[in-house]
């Protein structure tokens, strides 16, 4: 059994045969070789795996490469523009947002969305926006003060 | 100079993992490799009676089906480290895979390579496993009984290890107390839940002989050392790797079955071979905690403690591995805690039953002991009617009584508590909150304040004391720090190259930090015990200093001028009356070369090596205060307030210092309020997922409120302490004591962790029966045995 | 955690999809968000031998008007209704609960269709459209049909659909004037689905007495179910306070609540009590505009 999948991942078409089974979240790791997007519960609750699909932010371990035909992939490689780090990255950094480094390409994917949707989030708007990420590092803290600063940054560029 | 020392640099090891650059276990990918899934027990306690492999061995894709028969002569079990309190005890080692009987739901017994993770995990499905069940043993109360089956024969009991700590009359010091307080706390095992679960990949190269082990580790050299035991290896043909690590919190302080099935396989195979394992793996392969502990103290009317006595059961699980032991013996010691108590008895029993290994976790033991102990003092203070952070005052150590020697034999190097104490009151507007709690009406939530000071421990015992470290200066003149701890979030990259650019006068940015890889230093305890900076770091420090007196000395000889009168910056070294007359280390060290001023077979470049032993743990304290409010009718506990103030060394990096606070603040908030392994009757876990076993969401937690004070330790180098798990030993303390502290507003007493809505709601419905049933004896009567916190389920 | 091979099928219509669902008959399994099926494949619970994904048919995925009340495509992600103007208007609540569900990524993939079919026990969708007395349409059973929400669903995980049966659309009638809504949700802490929901809907007349009460509880037990007699109880009377609570407290009687480690009957038993004096609470003072 396979599929043919036509997608776009970054920016990248590609074409592949997967078995139809295949998660996204392998397809992109496995087949793709872009191993920023991570596997952390399986069961859809910590959110490692998130990438936008079609604008969308989605759990990728939680849906298989085929529902994706024809759609548009980002991942955590495309967001540096031109070797810059998005001000999303950057914020991360600044802020601390980060130590193992495990959940934070899915928290960033996640942040993407919700600053996307909501350009001056209070930090609620925030906590509730990551209802989907887990992060066992850092409390928190700093994630929400990285997505803060982030929306600063991205306010103050558009 | 202190230019980098001190300041909050970002973080070298950042701008790869926000690309998603980072490699971690699952990201690497070598030719022709093969991937491995694991066949676990589905009962707590059984015989085998048989495995057929046969239509695993058919399915497609696979390449070997492993169970115990093939590796009898090849790979030895796992034992357990010998640690005080385990010495006449026959402990039973942990096979690779299970042999005649299992004795865990989750322990491995059988695998399976295939070409892939899918054709793997389908040939899981097809391996036949015949058990016969027996009943299993799961609490620990009942494996501390001598009269109870032993699960395994060999050992003869289920008491696995027996630890004693205390001093002066226990006895004398119940009867002369004005009031005695008892009470049980339990402290249920937990998941650590890092990210990243466990993973190895094994490559064999034949031509060299050489086996190489990537594996999601925290103490690479110790999975290396084990390796060549069990496989029977020379060590020098043993390569074992840390790549990224995506957690580890203790966890990661092990030497697992899979590792040693992994290499076996890739040796016999000649292919690499990778196995990541899946969450519902995770959770079942092994915990933290898992204590009941009956708590007992001896009190003056006033508040003064004079004496506590302890009796702890660790439930330890089915087997001891290399790290399982080393919780208890620290708890033992731990449930002193920061008070100047002067009689103490404890006396610590680790069991087996039919659960999975535990180790350390966050704390390892530290955690454990507070609870009980901090508990206690507030149990102590509400029934004294005092507040309990005046019960706290009267007891803390006094800060000119360091070092200090517990009655439990440990001994605090330095500390300054009331200061910090008090900060974390003014933080916390404690005043405001106690009026707020008071007007609360009938109908509005409960408030709570909890509080609870606490001290951790540094560096670890024995081995773990000592570390190694190398620094290199190249004919470029790149520096090089290699070292032997093994970080995986706590930011040692960057804060090695603050100390580096402050002695060596480097920028931080010119110094490259290599660690996680047994191919660097001969020896190494990684990244444990909060070690990394105190113990790895201090001898990163000692090597540096090595290098800066060598650098000096060369750059004095090559220009000639005297050494005192080299300054290092930016570099270069120059003199400090003529700033014209400088090198840099590229300069110095050709020079060097070239002159042959370098010790005998060493060269081209400059090596400065040093090994540090510790002399004496430094010890950090923690006051933290935690303010909730109780939903009277759901029983949920929300968190409305939290501050934590650390009475600790001078810091390097103060943004990395704070950000490891937070996050041990908020793993204990979950030890108090949400996490715990559940298993049910039969020994099958109910929480094996995290769709059951609940971490704290960035819903669940207030914004933190963090701050600190220096009290420099004399035991280390640089006056540093360790700041990894010292507010994980403090957090989940200050949530319970908070909730108990809103409930006790309605006259209920404790309850034990974790203290979820519906145990919360549970004990609002007794409120008029517990109001005079509360858990405390007469004045000074030792009647009775400690009344039973109730149990939910 | 890898689910068990299948065979993909992406019909462009329903009839396509139907024949699919006709010829494997029992072997295969609506795919809508996934949201809930792909975890409990991944888990191995269950393995359809083929899933027909509902994704690329077209006009699954709408919301209009319809006899003043709301027709919503069964493909409708709860994103989709959260972010309606015209759900915003004709039903916050709807809004407002579907805002508790999951999380984010959840919500952007999910579907409304998809809650209703998997018939989770503990969703929230199946709370409010109880409360809201909505119909949900179907073909490729026998006929096509109009099923009533408090028919449809049957025990855990079980509804009164046929094997080869798809959701098109769910309407809800129209809101009487001075109707106001609730949507109480005790979240369990871990999977974030609801420990106990409750959906209630309170219409006053204009002398502030409950003219008409629907209350629809999800999670308490084995399926969403409408609390009768707490409604009839409240009908016709003011509600004050005394009154909601003695409602509430006939909520669900004779109801086997669900038991387990995340959260016991008993405990079921009280939080439904709770959340629908809370839920009642709050919707009668919305109806009478003071909330």
């Amino acid at each position: 059994m396979a599929y043919t999948v036509r997608v776009t991942v970054n920016g990248v078409h590609y074409i592949h045969r997967v078995e139809e089974r295949l998660l996204l979240v392998h397809f992109i790791r496995d087949v793709l070789g872009l191993t920023g997007t991570h596997v952390g519960c399986e069961t859809s609750q910590c959110g490692a795996c998130t990438v936008l699909v079609d604008g969308l932010a989605v759990k990728s371990c939680t849906m298989f490469t085929v529902q994706t035909q024809g759609s548009s992939i980002l991942t955590v490689e495309g967001l540096a523009k031109d070797g810059e780090l998005h001000p999303l990255q950057e914020a991360f950094r600044e802020e601390h947002g980060l130590q193992c480094g495990f959940c934070t390409p899915g928290m960033i994917m996640s942040l993407l969305q919700l600053l996307a949707r909501n350009h001056d989030p209070t930090d609620d708007d925030i906590r509730h926006g990551l209802a989907g990420n887990i992060c066992r590092c850092t409390g928190y803290e700093n994630i929400v003060r990285a997505a803060r600063l982030a929306g600063r940054k991205m306010r103050g560029r558009a | 100079m202190d230019r980098y020392i001190g300041k909050p640099l970002r973080r070298f090891e950042d701008e790869r993992l926000l690309r998603g650059h980072g490699c971690y276990l699952d990201d690497i990918r070598l030719p022709g490799m093969l991937y491995a899934a694991v066949l676990r027990s589905i009962h707590a306690h059984a015989r085998i009676r048989s495995i057929d492999v046969a239509a695993a061995s058919r399915s497609p894709g696979i390449a070997a089906v492993l169970t115990a028969q093939d590796i009898l002569n090849a790979v030895k079990d796992i034992p357990a480290i010998r640690r005080e309190g385990m010495e006449e005890l026959r402990i039973p080692e942990h096979p690779v895979l299970a042999r005649e009987k299992v004795f865990y739901v989750g322990q491995p017994v059988a695998v399976v390579v295939a070409q892939d993770r899918y054709a793997a995990r389908d040939a899981v499905d097809l391996l036949e496993v015949e058990y016969e069940s027996l009943p299993p043993l799961l609490d620990p109360l009942l494996a501390a009984k001598a009269d109870t089956p032993p699960i395994h024969e060999i050992a003869g009991t289920n008491v696995a290890m027996r630890l004693r700590a205390g001093k002066g009359n226990v006895e004398e010091a119940f009867v002369q107390a004005d009031r005695v307080f008892r009470a049980r706390y339990e402290v249920p095992r937990l998941s650590a839940v890092p990210l990243e679960t466990r993973g190895v990949v094994a490559q064999y190269q034949p031509e060299e002989d050489v086996l190489t082990l990537w594996t999601s580790t925290q103490v690479p050299h110790r999975v290396k050392r084990y390796l060549a035991e069990l496989l029977v290896r020379q060590p020098k043909k043993i390569r074992v790797i840390a790549p990224d690590v995506g957690g580890g919190f203790g966890r990661k302080i092990e030497v697992w079955p899979e590792e040693l099935a992994l290499s076996y396989l890739a040796m016999l195979l000649g292919r690499p071979i990778k196995w990541t394992e899946d969450r519902m793996e995770n959770f079942i392969t092994t915990h933290g905690r898992g204590y009941v502990g009956d708590v007992e103290a001896a009190v003056k009317n006033d508040g003064t403690i004079l004496a506590m006595r302890f009796r702890i059961v660790a439930d330890l699980g089915a087997y001891l591995l290399t790290s399982t032991g080393g919780p208890l013996g620290n708890a033992v010691h731990r449930v002193a805690g920061p008070y100047a108590i002067p009689i103490m008895d404890v006396e610590c029993l680790g069991v087996l039953t039919n659960k999975p290994p535990t180790g350390p976790y966050r704390g390892a033991g530290g955690p454990e002991a507070a609870l009980l102990t901090e508990r206690m003092v507030d149990l102590i203070a509400r029934e004294l009617r005092m507040d309990p952070v005046e019960l706290r005052r009267k007891n803390l150590i006094r800060k000119d009584a360091f070092p200090y020697t517990t009655a439990t034999d440990l001994t605090y190097d330095s500390g300054d508590f009331l200061p910090a104490l008090d900060r974390a009151l003014e933080l916390a507007e404690y005043g405001k909150w106690r009026q707020v709690q008071k007007t609360r009406g009938p109908l509005e939530p409960l408030i709570g304040v909890g509080v609870a000071t606490v001290v951790k421990a540094s560096g670890g015992t024995g081995q773990t004391r000592t570390a190694v470290a190398k620094v290199t200066i190249e004919p470029s003149g790149q520096t090089k720090i290699y070292t032997e701890v093994s970080p995986h979030g706590q930011g040692s990259v960057t804060t090695f190259a603050q100390i580096a650019a402050d002695v060596l006068g480097v920028s931080p940015e010119a110094v490259q930090v290599l660690h996680g890889d047994t191919d660097l230093l001969p020896t190494g305890q990684g990244t444990t015990s909060s070690r990394g900076l105190t113990v790895g770091g201090s001898a990163v420090y000692v090597a540096l200093q090595e290098a800066r007196k060598g650098v000096t000395q060369l750059a004095s000889q090559l220009l000639g001028f005297p050494p005192e009168d080299v300054v290092l910056q930016d570099g270069q070294a120059f003199n400090r009356r003529n700033p014209e007359q400088g090198l840099s280390l590229a300069e110095i060290v050709s020079g060097a070369t070239r002159l042959g001023m370098l010790p005998e077979g060493t060269g081209p470049g400059l090596e400065f090596n040093a090994r540090y032993t510790l002399p004496a743990n430094p010890y950090g304290f923690a006051a933290h205060m935690a303010v909730v409010e109780v939903d009277r009718e759901t029983g949920n506990a929300k968190l409305l307030k939290y501050v934590a103030v650390q009475d600790i060394g001078p810091v390097i990096n103060p943004m990395i210092v704070e950000g490891q606070i937070h996050g041990g603040i908020v793993q204990g908030i979950g030890q108090a309020l949400s996490e715990a392994m559940i298993y049910d009757p039969m020994g099958q876990p109910l929480t094996g997922t995290l769709m059951d076993y609940a971490v704290p969401f960035a819903e669940d937690v207030p914004s933190l409120i963090v701050d600190r004070r220096e009290t420099p330790s004399p035991t280390t180098p640089m006056g540093v302490k360790g700041i990894g798990e010292l507010p994980t030993v403090a957090s989940p303390s200050a949530v319970a004591n908070a909730v108990s502290d809103a409930l006790a507003t309605l006259g209920v007493g404790d309850i034990d962790i974790p203290l979820s809505p519906e145990k919360v709601w549970r004990a609002l419905q007794e409120v008029p029966v517990r109001a005079s049933r509360s858990r405390v004896s007469a004045p000074n009567s030792r009647q009775g045995t400690p009344a039973r916190p109730r149990r939910t389920r | 955690m890898i689910p068990v091979a299948f065979q993909y099928h992406a019909p462009t219509t329903l009839d396509e999809a139907i024949a699919i669902l006709r010829r494997y008959l029992g072997e295969a399994k609506c795919l809508a968000g996934g949201q809930s099926l792909i975890p409990m494949m991944k888990l191995r619970l269950v393995a359809p031998s083929h899933l027909v994904d509902l994704r690329r048919i077209q006009d699954l995925a709408h919301v209009h008007e319809h006899d003043g009340g709301l027709a919503i495509g069964s493909m409708m992600t709860y994103y989709q209704v959260q972010t309606s103007p015209l759900v915003r208007q004709r039903l916050p609540v709807l809004v407002e609960a579907t805002n508790l569900i999951a999380d984010v990524q959840v919500r952007n993939t999910g579907t409304i269709g998809g809650a209703v079919a998997h018939a989770d026990p503990a969703a929230d969708v199946p709370a409010l459209l109880l409360a809201c007395e909505a119909q949900v349409y179907t073909v490729g059973g026998a006929k096509d049909r109009r099923i009533a929400a408090d028919r449809l669903f049957r025990d855990a995980f079980t509804t009164a659909l046929t094997p080869a049966e798809i959701i098109t659309e769910i309407r809800i009638p129209a809101l009487p004037p001075l109707t106001g809504g609730s949507y109480q949700k005790f979240a369990h802490k871990a999977s974030h689905f609801a420990i106990v929901g409750v959906a209630a809907l309170v219409t006053l007349d204009d002398r502030g007495v409950c003219q008409r009460v629907r209350i629809g509880v999800t999670g308490a037990g084995y399926k969403p179910t409408r609390a009768r007699a707490a409604e009839r109880y409240l009908e016709e009377k003011a509600p004050s306070k005394g009154n909601i609570e003695a409602a509430a407290k006939r909520a669900l009687r004779g109801v086997e609540f669900l038991d387990d480690h995340r959260g016991s009957a008993e405990y079921r038993e009280h939080l439904t009590h709770v959340l629908v004096a809370r839920a009642l609470a709050e919707a009668a003072a919305r109806a009478s505009g003071t909330s």
